[in-house]
């Protein structure tokens, strides 16, 4: 993440447990952004997507204490909190679980990064020079949370290709963050 | 396998983005319980993924902020009115009951009502302790089963990793003229010095003889071990080392081997 306040991620995670409006707006400044952002890419409206987002935090807020630091990032938890929210969402409005197609959705982060330029300089470039074929399984797999039998038909792999697909995919991602030294 | 090999078989990666079966991830899970460098290898893993998530990135509106905060103040003061509300019930209904009489009445009922309660709840108790402790046996029973099944997965994936490396030889023992269809596989390696004896069809020998594997080195057979058939688990069996051979046999000896083959007693043999 790139996070504008200087707070490691196990400070936040203490600073959490206070339940403070100080720790309310750390938190909110630090990943807002990035959830929403996800949460937009799955319920496809900007009204939706506000309602969403405010149901993950509370969420987040009540069952904090549920959060367990061994078992992995705060981000993915919270990332998962919010995924499931907005995926929960979808069906409850009948929505039909629509993806869009993988080229849609690189475009439109293409467009988002000349507006949003000075947000997040390098990363930026480090994601987007990833192979698309790679980004394609990263987004299905990681932000939409979908299952390996409706990512293999949405991709249209053999479930073996995928796996092996996605294993390379986070292994590139890797080495190019890790050739730009990116922390 | 050992660690390392456990970070770069790719499963952490799959276990991340939700590519592992129930067993698996169970087996993740495990693994990072025990190993630290199993679990600091997910983290890294999840902590790659996070700054992708970069790539969506885009700010709410600026009102959100504040309605969300609302909103979570909102809800806290939703629960703590109602744990208010609870205790001025609590206090209304002791202000009423002041008189000595109802005190002694209401004792009376509380006693025999609480020895009903510890009745119902000690025969409960009961029943639950017995449902613990089969629940606990099931438990004990599946963890044998995964050890047994994660024993056996090893064994396989190192059988199927010392057959796929390059230098391993694959030499096919053909049935000899008195046992045209007799056939056995010895996979050799030079440089580990390792074979493993995989029976394709050999006859089941009678009880009292065992059938020996020979290699034959620089034209003297020399002993590579004895083995059984009937070991309907067993893919391969690892048999003795060597660092060269030219040929192996098989012959059917007395029970626990003997020192030099008999040769009319030979089954198969193939040429490396």
């Amino acid at each position: 993440m790139s996070t504008q306040t200087k707070h490691t991620e196990e400070q936040l995670v203490d600073l959490l447990k206070t339940k403070s409006e100080q720790a309310f707006n750390v938190f909110y400044d630090n990943y807002s952004s990035a959830l929403y952002g996800i949460i937009l890419k799955i319920v496809n409206s900007e009204e939706a997507a506000q309602d969403v987002l405010q149901d993950s935090v509370i969420k987040i807020w009540k069952n904090f204490n549920t959060y367990d630091r061994s078992k992995g990032t705060l981000f993915t938890w919270v990332l998962n909190i919010a995924r499931n929210t907005a995926i929960d969402y979808n069906r409850s409005k009948h929505v039909k679980h629509q993806i869009r197609m993988n080229d849609e959705l690189v475009s439109i982060s293409q467009k988002q990064s000349v507006s949003n330029n000075f947000d997040y300089i390098g990363i930026e470039d480090v994601i987007l020079s990833l192979k698309p074929e790679h980004q394609a399984i990263l987004d299905i797999l990681y932000f939409k949370g979908y299952t390996q039998e409706e990512a293999s038909k949405e991709l249209n792999l053999p479930l073996g290709t995928l796996k092996t697909r996605a294993r390379t995919a986070i292994n590139n991602l890797r080495t190019l963050l890790k050739d730009k030294t990116i922390e | 396998m050992n660690n390392k090999e456990y970070i770069s078989s790719g499963i952490l990666e799959n276990y991340v983005l939700g590519l592992t079966s129930d067993q698996e991830t169970q087996e993740v899970e495990h693994y990072a319980k025990l190993y630290p460098e199993v679990q600091k290898e997910i983290i890294a893993i999840q902590k790659a993924l996070n700054k992708y998530a970069d790539k969506y990135k885009q700010t709410p509106p600026e009102s959100l902020k504040q309605r969300v905060w609302s909103k979570i103040q909102e809800e806290e003061n939703r629960s703590t009115e109602a744990e208010q509300i609870q205790d001025v019930k609590t206090i209304k209904l002791s202000k009423k009951n002041t008189f000595k009489s109802y005190l002694v009445a209401a004792s009376i009922i509380g006693l025999i009502g609480s020895a009903l309660v510890n009745v119902i709840l000690y025969s409960k108790l009961k029943k639950i302790n017995t449902e613990l402790s089969s629940l606990n046996s099931e438990k004990e029973y599946f963890a044998e089963q995964l050890q047994a099944q994660k024993t056996s997965y090893n064994k396989l994936q190192n059988e199927y990793d010392f057959v796929s490396m390059p230098t391993t030889k694959s030499i096919i023992l053909q049935g000899v003229e008195n046992f045209p269809n007799a056939l056995a596989t010895v996979f050799f390696n030079p440089s580990t010095k390792e074979v493993y004896l995989k029976v394709n069809n050999l006859p089941i020998p009678p009880p009292d003889k065992q059938y020996q594997l020979w290699a034959i080195v620089d034209g003297k057979p020399l002993d590579a071990g004895i083995f059984d058939v009937n070991h309907a688990v067993e893919v391969m069996q690892k048999m003795n080392e060597f660092q060269t051979a030219q040929a192996f046999a098989v012959t059917l000896e007395k029970k626990g081997g003997s020192p030099s083959p008999s040769l009319d007693a030979m089954y198969v043999i193939g040429n490396v």
